[in-house]
């Protein structure tokens, strides 16, 4: 394999600097002189038509500079998919949940425009309220939205194979039905967003998002302002993992306040607010039958996936068909029957979150495996190596694997954990190991809205001056390491430092890019920042080359320097000539070969601007079936986890007290970015396993908005995390690199489930996993002894 | 005996990072707002403003706190650590260099706080054991990154010291 | 999230605290460590019009021990409860409840005072130190008396301090002989969590290693108030502490206790977790009882 000098390495994240020392700037640590600052007043009510809204006590507060409803924000649907643009900026006819965004206010303080929210008057007409799936379908339960027939806001219906013939050779059946609960995406930033008009009326907004493309063309859209004349640049951000991958209402008000006023608008989330927003995790209940021949081979699953998502479609779409599509793969299946209904409730709306629709669906699959090997007597992991996918087998919902490290991975944590050692040996109760594995894509293969739009540019632009870089791009660094991504690949193209790479991201007026979510960005982002630095390399090397009068093809840039594979090409003409024009400069190069720095200035001095231009867009991927486009993708990243626990049989509390994780990335750009987010995923993963859900109270009010009572792991809950680095070296990744932000969830939580159940016999169909369902698991073991 | 009435602006002075500062604050006025709004020191972030993220912790006397909690008034004649107060110019403290070696910041909104927790705990445990560190820490939410490198890199920050912080 | 307005005064003394406390009547409240009051002052924007500050008195965090009788001062925050070497040899079950509360950050504001002023059902220092038999000390600008801390709490949120009046000191006897407690709690994560249930037992054993002469149980969580348990307690007077008593022990206290159900817990698992509790801390206590050296 080739040596890289930066790829591969370890090196030090860019921002990592500024994040140390408080330097780096977020949404609400912006602020521009006169501005004014906004509130959202949301709905007390989960379902209830508005019949009246005054807002004149409110706009007569002094201090209150503008109050908005639907009768100035207009009504204009917007939402995340096309297909399904169900919201307005504010309620206009009804309210769907408690938090729903009714008008907002914005005026010279912030306390000044939270008491003017509290003198809007809404005169409500309550009506009844569906809070679950369940309630949601029934025959007499109200409609949220006339279009949505029975509250069902999309459904799959899909059948690969032939289920009933396989079903006649299956040795082992095993069923069960699986619920998990809404869950947050609990980044520790809330939203915060700076709107400003300038007087050419070009509206900008530095909003703590994850895709400032989406979130562009839905301003432009909603607010009916050209696109050319909404700017949407995100600074840093503090986590999004889903949540802030669409426009928000926090986004739109502040920018029609700014365009209102003519003053720069702030706004931000509580941390009750984020709750209400979520756009998080959707509430699942999966029912399937998963069927085994004799001597272990996969034969079928019949999968029944019901999610609610609350008030609107959101990303719902695309959730329920990832509920299926991902489980696919990674194994060898090639009979797959899946009905879908996703739901919409008077409850806050649910989105994308980390791993998208296919976790829980992954958990319970990968429960049912260990179920089969328990029956058929043979250890799970070898059930699972006997069916793994190899790399350039494509799964019966089309999705190739044109790379697919998941035999290695799941070697690498089965030797890396001991696990034959520790199922063999005497077993304590209580203490338990389980295994389990994932998969998910590198970027979907279509973007949201239906367009042949390239899916990321880079513009990449040497210095004038000589020596440095800088890359342009719409990408979102919100932590997952992308800048750090683009700069050592910049890098490592130009033979340069790292260091002299600037990257400029995450501004819709760079360059376009569809945002940090489905795990794209090393991949398609990566391809084209490849691309932009061959690209400006090529023509300073075409450049030089006529300048010396010899081959481009006998230059290079390795190490810093202007490599002359023609030792009778003399560069010393170039030397001089930047020598004269550094007169008086103290630190001129002396001897040696050319510097990157004098050869680009050369290069500069000879043709103008040296811009480098990269672009990506996937092939055309997907099979001829109905939403075959969702699940599609260039490549597909794969993780297998081994969790140790300990389950306190007098309790019921469960600690984990280690995992070790292996996850295919194809190539490690970043050898310790890989680690940390495979790490930062098993976090997750335990948290949504044993801690996390969004409690409602009879009325559809969350009960639990906050960090006290919505539970993430502290420190002290997670364990040692082993991360493992596989790398299969995938043809579609530049250099060989695919996703890793999360695949890295899919195994964590039924690692845990399995190691649960190999703690303490008790098999958990519920979650979050919490005391309480362990010890109705062991006093149900006992009556049944 | 100080005494503010509720209406009222008064100016009160900080001690932060080594300097008396002026700043104008409401008897109801918190820390964090004084230092990010009063002060413009936007280091010290807001994550919930009920005391259970810690992203908003300061060194008050050496101590962690959360500064969402804490009155501006109360912190008068105290000596007050942000994270801006922890680099010396552009010259890294350890603490913060082993965070960068270690990979231990993703999105940096956790480690502003991380890094004050750390360094309080590491003057008064220089010689830390795993479990040690993780309980220090304990009241820093990240959501990020599983904790396993900032662990990793406290525990490296420790020896890097060498015992004096 | 924002404080509504208030008139903050920060006396240096304990006579201008008490003055400020009695100006004040029932618009008046005293801040200690916050992170109770200023959370709730936030969530309900309303609360006390006057804050009196107790940050500037001088010596209302001490913990010292003169004639048999250890006084802690009511802003000794849980930290310093968790540190200090007179509670951790002489009183580790208030140790136990110092650190079960929140975590270190919270721990290096909150105070005992508040904790138990707060009367919150899950409050953890309440039960270890109704375990000691503490006692407080109420005082107001003209008169001051003293409780026994298991009569001050009512109920939740409420205490039978009156208005002006401000706890100044808490008062555990020096544990005699060999005489030792615990105190556990129950949590969803390992920790920065409301606690489920608590359990504090102090007991004392004729020898090391020998027979429960004594015994004090409270439980939190589960009821209203922390909750003495006597049956529990007398499933152990007498007995040396077997597997057998220790169980017995369980599930009795599984019986005795109130719980509810509420968003955060069921009460069935609220009870089976007192019965477990009840058992590790007995067993715990009578460890170090075993190793006092009186």
């Amino acid at each position: 394999m080739k040596d890289f000098n930066v790829l591969g390495s370890r090196a030090p994240r860019v921002d990592g600097p500024d994040k140390v020392t408080g330097r780096a700037l977020y949404a609400d640590d912006l602020n521009k002189a006169g501005q004014l600052y906004s509130a959202i007043l949301h709905s007390p009510h989960a379902h209830a038509l508005i019949k009246k809204i005054d807002t004149s006590r409110a706009a007569a507060l002094p201090g209150v500079r503008d109050v908005i409803t639907s009768r100035e924000a207009g009504t204009t649907p917007y939402g995340v998919s096309p297909a399904r643009y169900d919201e307005t900026i504010f309620c206009h006819d009804r309210v769907r949940y408690i938090g729903d965004e009714v008008a907002a206010v914005a005026a010279d303080s912030a306390e000044i425009a939270r008491e003017a929210i509290g003198l809007i008057d809404v005169e409500y007409e309550v009506l009844p309220a569906v809070l679950s799936s369940d309630e949601a379908m029934a025959d007499d339960a109200p409609l949220l939205h006339e279009r949505y027939k029975n509250n069902v806001c999309a459904q799959v219906h899909h059948n690969f194979g032939d289920v009933d013939a396989a079903r006649q050779k299956a040795a082992v059946i095993k069923t069960a039905t699986f619920r998990s609960k809404m869950q947050d995406g609990a980044f520790i930033e809330p939203q915060s967003a700076l709107a400003h008009v300038d007087l050419h009326g070009r509206l900008t907004l530095e909003s703590s998002t994850q895709a400032p493309h989406y979130v562009q063309r839905t301003i432009a859209m909603a607010l009916g302002v050209p696109l050319h004349k909404v700017r949407v640049k995100k600074p840093y951000v503090g986590g999004g993992f889903g949540p802030k991958a669409s426009c928000a209402t926090y986004e739109l008000v502040a920018c029609l306040h700014a365009l209102r006023t003519g003053r720069p608008v702030k706004i931000n989330l509580s941390r009750e607010e984020v709750f209400l927003h979520s756009r998080a995790r959707h509430e699942f209940k999966h029912d399937m039958t998963f069927g085994v021949g004799a001597d272990g081979e996969f034969l079928f699953l019949e999968h029944e996936c019901l999610l609610d998502g609350g008030a609107y479609a959101s990303f719902g779409i695309a959730t329920v068909y990832y509920a299926n599509s991902l489980l696919g793969g990674p194994y060898r299946l090639r009979n797959i029957k899946y009905d879908g209904y996703r739901t919409v409730s008077n409850r806050p709306a649910s989105g994308a979150q980390r791993g998208h629709g296919a976790v829980h669906a992954r958990a319970l699959f990968e429960m049912l495996v260990d179920e089969a090997a328990a029956e058929l007597g043979v250890d799970p992991v070898e059930l699972r190596l006997k069916n793994v996918m190899e790399t350039g087998e494509t799964t019966v919902n089309e999705l190739n694997m044109s790379s697919l490290g998941m035999r290695e991975c799941i070697e690498a944590v089965r030797d890396s954990s001991d696990w034959t050692a520790k199922r063999g040996t005497k077993r304590t109760p209580g203490k338990g190991i389980g295994a389990a594995c994932g998969f998910f894509v590198s970027g979907a293969g279509y973007p949201i809205y239906r367009s042949t739009t390239y899916h990321c540019t880079i513009v990449t632009k040497v210095d004038e001056v000589g020596g440095g870089v800088a890359v342009l791009s719409g990408a979102a660094e919100i932590g997952q390491g992308c800048d750090t991504m683009m700069a050592m690949i910049t890098a490592e193209v130009l033979g340069i430092d790292v260091a002299d790479v600037r990257v400029k991201s995450g501004d819709s007026d760079l360059a376009v890019d569809l945002g940090a979510y489905s795990s794209r960005t090393t991949l398609m982002t990566g391809h084209a920042t490849r691309e932009a630095a061959e690209d400006v390399k090529r023509q300073m090397l075409e450049a030089l080359a006529k300048v010396l009068e010899c081959d481009a093809a006998a230059l290079d840039f390795v190490d810093g320097y202007l490599a002359v594979s023609d030792q009778s090409i003399d560069v010393s003409a170039l030397r001089e000539e930047y020598l004269k024009e550094h007169m008086g400069f103290t630190d001129n190069p002396s001897g040696g070969p050319l510097t990157f720095r004098e050869a680009s200035r050369i290069a500069f001095l000879a043709k103008g601007a040296l811009v480098g231009r990269g672009k990506y867009k996937p092939p055309v991927l997907g099979g001829s079936y109905k939403g075959a486009a969702v699940g599609t993708s260039p490549a597909f990243g794969c993780s297998a986890q081994i969790a140790e626990v300990d389950v306190d049989l007098d309790t019921g509390c469960v600690k984990v007290n280690k995992i070790t994780g292996a996850h295919d990335c194809g190539f490690a750009i970043n050898r310790t970015q890989v680690e940390a987010q495979m790490q930062g995923s098993m976090s997750m993963g335990l948290g949504e396993c044993l801690f996390e859900e969004v409690k409602f109270d009879g009325e559809g009010k969350v009960l639990n908005p906050n960090l006290a009572d919505y539970k993430i792991p502290t420190s002290m809950d997670m364990p040692e995390l082993e991360a493992i680095i596989v790398e299969s070296h995938e043809p579609n990744g530049p250099f060989g690199a695919k996703e890793v932000g999360e695949g890295g969830i899919m195994p964590t939580i039924p690692a845990i489930l399995n190691a649960i159940h190999d703690a303490c016999g008790v098999r958990i169909t519920e979650l979050p996993v919490t005391p309480e369902r362990i010890i109705e698991g062991l006093k149900a073991q006992e009556e049944t002894r | 005996m100080k005494s503010a009435t509720g209406a009222s602006k008064r100016v009160i002075t900080l001690n932060v990072n080594g300097l008396d500062r002026e700043v104008m604050v409401e008897a109801r006025t918190l820390l964090i707002d004084a230092l990010r709004e009063g002060l413009g020191l936007t280091g010290t972030k807001l994550g919930c403003g009920e005391g259970d993220c810690g992203a908003c912790t300061v060194l008050v006397d050496g101590v962690p706190v959360n500064s969402c909690l804490v009155l501006a008034a109360e912190a008068v004649g105290s000596q007050i650590l942000t994270i801006e107060g922890v680099a010396t110019g552009n010259d890294l403290h350890p603490l913060q260099q082993a965070f960068i070696d270690k990979g231990a910041i993703q999105c940096g909104f956790c480690t502003p706080g991380m890094v004050l927790t750390s360094l309080a705990f590491l003057k008064e445990h220089p010689h830390p054991a795993e479990d040690e560190v993780r309980r220090a820490i304990s009241g820093n939410l990240c959501r990020c990154t599983g904790y396993q490198k900032i662990v990793e890199a406290v525990l490296d920050a420790a020896e890097r010291m060498g015992g004096d912080s | 999230m924002a404080l509504p307005r208030f008139d903050l005064h920060e006396p240096e003394t304990i006579a201008e605290a008490l003055d400020l406390l009695a100006e004040g009547g029932g618009r008046a409240a005293p801040l200690a460590g916050g992170t109770d009051l200023l959370v709730s002052m936030k969530k309900n924007y309303g609360g006390p019009e006057i804050l009196v500050s107790l940050h500037r008195v001088p010596g209302l965090d001490r913990i010292v021990e003169k004639d048999g009788l250890i006084t802690i001062g009511p802003l000794a925050t849980m930290s310093a409860l968790l540190t200090d070497p007179l509670i951790a040899s002489r009183l580790p079950i208030l140790a136990d409840g110092a650190g079960a509360v929140a975590a270190p950050l919270i721990r290096n504001r909150a105070t005992v005072g508040g904790n138990l002023c707060n009367a919150r059902p899950c409050a953890d220092t309440a039960p270890p130190l109704m375990a000691l038999d503490a006692q407080v000390v109420l005082a107001t600008s003209q008169n001051q008396r003293t409780l026994r801390l298991d009569t001050l709490i009512k109920g939740p949120g409420e205490t039978q301090i009156r208005e002006s009046e401000l706890l100044i000191a808490i008062e555990t006897p020096v544990p005699r002989g060999y005489c030792a407690g615990s105190y556990k709690s129950a949590l969803r994560r390992q920790t920065m969590d409301i606690t489920l249930a608590g359990v504090a037992s102090q007991i004392t054993l004729d020898k090391p290693g020998g027979a429960v002469s004594a015994a004090r149980i409270f439980a939190t969580s589960v009821a209203p108030v922390p909750l003495r348990l006597p049956e529990t307690e007398k499933t152990v007077v007498g007995q040396t502490l077997t597997t057998a008593v220790l169980a017995r022990a369980a599930e009795c206290a599984a019986d005795e206790v109130r719980p509810i159900d509420d968003f955060r817990a069921d009460a069935w698992y609220r009870r089976h977790v007192s019965g477990v509790l009840v058992r590790q801390t007995l067993a715990e206590a009578g460890r170090r009882a075993g190793e006092v050296h009186p």
